[in-house]
């Protein structure tokens, strides 16, 4: 058994031995049932032509739901259990499906399926949960512009994997609180294609949950809160994720990130830094836009960041102003991600390519957990699209409610 | 008088904290050869619809059994002009069509032509330009395989 391997069975023990060693106590089954939807339409003025072919390969225009049913049960002082599935652009998915098993604050065991811990906006990731009808680019799951340029974001949100977490929390008086996580997950991955050049995220969200890469991803976060008083409080956090994510386990990714959150009475002040960098297969060289470069040739580096503020104008109307990007620095595949095959394609992206957007925000609440949200978004790309354009508008206006 | 010298233990943390980081920073950046895609020659079926997210054609070129089954084409006539691409169009139309579909490969043809005619029939550069084309991917290396199972004596290929 690997080092690794015994380290995870030592805890997983002490968990269950902490576990047993406290008296029963009485306790009555608690189940709790949420939900949340969206709807929301994307409305792009320039023509679908000028942005690219209509369909997956530029963004999903028009009508757009997200909905999710969670159901939470306290079987016991230290055992529960959660299942949260959810109908998303790419039919339906099982967001959720867990055990945490819980020694104490500082020590809880989470075993299932699950998104790891990774940055702060995965917390928020629901769409009841955040006052866009988008996600912040880094963490864009395809409602991009381009998307299909650009493969979706740095950490695609969620990104629900098999796995087990250990998890936990330490307070440091009542100035100061310490969150802590280390997983070993299944992590990303790409079978299909002969020469894998970036995840297939197809394959993550299949009900096909297995993967012949063999080698689990590990990572971990450390956030660390200081509360200045009832209504303020910082947050900072830095996180981690390394793997292999092809059937040979060869070609490594690697995910880091910091991320930095204030809150000064009502108004919120958030920011995320994240960057992926991942191998490509370059055996097969004419794939690629670019000869290999003999040394350091064979990854490429997505940087992402955003930088929003979350205002409250009245009790029932917030505003939200967010500034987020993504840089692309390395070699371009011309093959299709996912296509398994290496047939030719043309990708528009170059050796370093950039996305910015600006977001302007406002969410009005017409009941307690019911809202509507609209944002205008301005675009901007290194590069041109067919039509020649480098900047583009586009209008989100949604409904969310949850209970 | 004797000058104090750094201890080497604080000059050798500076040094390995600089080494950190820029091995850091390197390990993020990484490093390409020139555009294989800057020959100015257009691929064939580029923007055309056919199950591509890039909206490129498929295609099927990579199959590398060089028969002569392959669709019929006007880049496939038997009156190319010289032995070599009429032995190629007759033989090899698959490979020759996937070569001609890939943006990278059109580009390496290109190449390899400049590279032949500046050979001056030096046997040591042609092998050069054959051998550098076929190294370009497993598309060049398809046509060549191909082309040297058919058309040896016609395109003058040298031995691997």
């Amino acid at each position: 058994m690997s080092s690794r391997g015994l380290l995870l069975a030592i805890v997983i023990v002490a968990v269950m031995a902490l576990v047993a060693h406290r008296p029963a106590l009485a306790f009555d089954e608690e189940r709790n049932f949420a939900g949340s939807a969206q709807l929301d339409y994307d409305f792009v003025p320039s023509e679908p032509g000028a942005v690219a072919a209509p369909g997956p390969a530029t963004t999903f225009q028009g009508f757009t739901l997200e909905s999710a049913l969670k159901v939470a049960v306290d079987i016991s002082d230290h055992l529960s259990a959660n299942v949260k599935a959810c109908y998303g652009c790419h039919g339906f998915e099982l967001d959720m499906a867990y055990f945490d098993l819980r020694a104490a604050d500082e020590l809880n065991l989470r075993v299932g399926r699950f998104s790891p811990s990774f940055g702060a906006f995965n917390l928020r990731h629901d769409p009841a949960n955040h006052m866009t009808s988008d996600k912040p680019l880094p963490y864009d799951m395809g409602r991009m512009l381009r998307k299909g340029d650009w493969y979706n974001g740095v950490l695609p949100s969620p990104f629900p994997t098999n796995g087990a977490e250990l998890n936990g929390t330490h307070w440091i008086g009542d100035v100061a609180q310490l969150d802590y996580a280390g997983y070993v997950v299944m992590g990303f991955k790409n079978d299909t294609d002969p020469n894998p050049t970036d995840f297939n995220l197809q394959e993550s969200h299949l009900p096909y949950y297995v993967t012949s890469d063999p080698r689990p991803a590990a990572g971990s976060r450390i956030a660390l809160t200081l509360k200045a008083g009832d209504k303020s409080d910082m947050t900072l956090g830095g996180s981690g994720m390394f793997g292999t994510y092809d059937p040979n386990n060869r070609l490594t990714y690697a995910i880091v990130g910091g991320d930095l959150s204030l809150r000064v009475g009502r108004t919120a002040v958030r920011m995320e830094y994240l960057v992926r960098r991942q191998q490509m297969d370059t055996s097969n060289p004419d794939i690629f836009k670019y000869a290999i470069a003999p040394v350091g040739g064979d990854f490429f580096a997505k940087h992402g960041a955003y930088v929003e503020v979350e205002q409250p104008l009245t009790n029932a109307l917030d505003v939200l102003a967010r500034g987020d990007g993504m840089y692309r620095v390395g070699n371009v595949s011309n093959a299709v991600v996912g296509s398994g095959s290496d047939a030719p394609g043309y990708s528009p992206l170059s050796y370093e390519s950039w996305v910015a957007r600006e977001t302007l925000a406002l969410a009005f609440s017409v009941e307690r957990n019911f809202r509507f949200k609209g944002s205008v978004e301005l675009w901007e790309f290194s590069y041109a699209d067919m039509a020649g354009r480098e900047a583009e508008l586009s209008f989100h206006l949604g409904a969310v409610g949850s209970f | 008088m004797r000058r104090r010298a750094l201890r080497p233990g604080i000059s050798g943390r500076i040094a390995s904290a600089l080494a950190l980081g820029a091995a850091a920073c390197s390990s993020f950046y990484p490093q390409v050869g020139p555009s294989q895609e800057s020959c100015g020659v257009e691929p064939l079926h580029v923007g055309s619809t056919g199950g591509s997210e890039y909206g490129a054609s498929a295609g099927d070129g990579y199959d590398t059994s060089g028969a002569a089954d392959g669709p019929p084409s006007d880049m496939c006539s038997i009156d190319a002009g010289s032995a070599c691409d009429d032995c190629e169009s007759k033989w090899c139309c698959p490979t020759r069509l996937a070569c001609y579909e890939d943006p990278v490969c059109v580009c390496a043809d290109m190449a390899m032509d400049v590279c032949l005619a500046s050979a001056n029939a030096s046997p040591k550069v042609t092998a050069s330009c054959w051998a550098s084309f076929t190294a370009t991917g497993n598309v060049e290396a398809a046509r060549v395989a191909c082309e040297r199972a058919w058309c040896t004596g016609p395109c003058a290929i040298p031995a691997p």
